[in-house]
């Protein structure tokens, strides 16, 4: 998987999927909609892969969670914030690996919400956080250094980039 | 993300279609919640034409069901389809809001 470099970060801009030796390529911004520009991509990488229906959703799942995540937490208080995502499978699993330069944030060590007791005292945020768990196996995380070039470039408020990996079995 | 509410006696029951995502909550939350929080009364959620459901959308429920719980009103869901009710699953939605299958089990369960 390519990572990030400075082209990437000053890019800055959504650019159109591409699929390169059968791995996808995606750029995405710090809007809300590049979720859905995400996820078309995707999709167009996932269909000829003929998946079950139950594997398609728990990717598209894992995605939107991730990337929302991202540009509602990851990129609040500055700007130029990208995604750069891509995608390849395996045969057993579709490997998703997401890199963006916002705000650290592992995975790993996110705290679960406790399982619910009661409508009245159950926990509403993070319920992401679970899905992408039991959806997914060998996650990584890292938090690498700023892309070469990028550093103090875009207004950013944080220094270096968050890089995640997660593979969703085939079955 | 389309959105219709209509009375089935003194049960409102609204009907979504489309993709419960984070662009969607986000433009409809508001409008969920106002159509049903204020009334007060009884509510079932047909979820059959709802392809996509991620964890804004289990929130969003929740707290409508929690907020109509609080005058004493139920909050039921409906119909869902495979995906949907994977992540229902997953999260664990259904123990504390009631899926059912149909809307007539869906009724039934709120009007107790």
């Amino acid at each position: 998987m390519t990572s990030m470099d400075h082209r990437t970060l000053r890019a800055g801009r959504p650019r159109q999927p591409e699929i390169v030796d059968g791995e996808l390529r995606l750029l995405l911004g710090s809007e809300l909609t590049a979720i859905e520009y995400g996820r078309l991509g995707l999709a167009r990488f996932l269909a000829p892969l003929a998946l079950d229906s139950r594997v398609v959703n728990r990717i598209e799942v894992i995605f939107e969670e991730l990337i929302a995540n991202i540009v509602r937490h990851g990129f609040k208080d500055m700007t130029g914030g990208v995604i750069a995502v891509s995608a390849f499978a395996k045969p057993d699993g579709i490997v998703l690996t997401i890199e963006d330069n916002g705000a650290p944030f592992n995975l790993l060590e996110a705290e679960e919400p406790a399982p619910f007791e009661s409508l009245a005292t159950a926990r509403i945020g993070g319920l992401g956080i679970p899905l992408i768990r039991r959806y997914s196996r060998n996650i990584h995380y890292e938090r690498l250094k700023p892309a070469p070039g990028a550093a103090g470039e875009l207004g950013q408020a944080h220094s270096g980039r968050n890089r995640l990996v997660v593979e969703v079995p085939r079955r | 993300m389309g959105m219709q509410f209509s009375a089935v006696g003194n049960i409102t029951k609204v009907e979504l279609d489309g993709r419960l995502d984070s662009v969607n909550v986000d433009r409809m939350e508001t409008l969920f919640a106002a159509n049903l929080v204020p009334a007060g009364k009884s509510a079932i959620v047909d979820l059959s034409q709802v392809v996509f459901l991620a964890s804004l959308g289990i929130r969003m429920l929740i707290s409508t069901a929690r907020a109509l719980s609080r005058s004493g009103a139920k909050l039921a869901l409906f119909g869902a389809i495979a995906p949907v009710m994977d992540v229902i699953e997953t999260t664990a939605l259904n123990e504390i809001v009631p899926v059912v299958r149909t809307e007539s089990e869906a009724i039934a369960l709120v009007s107790t």
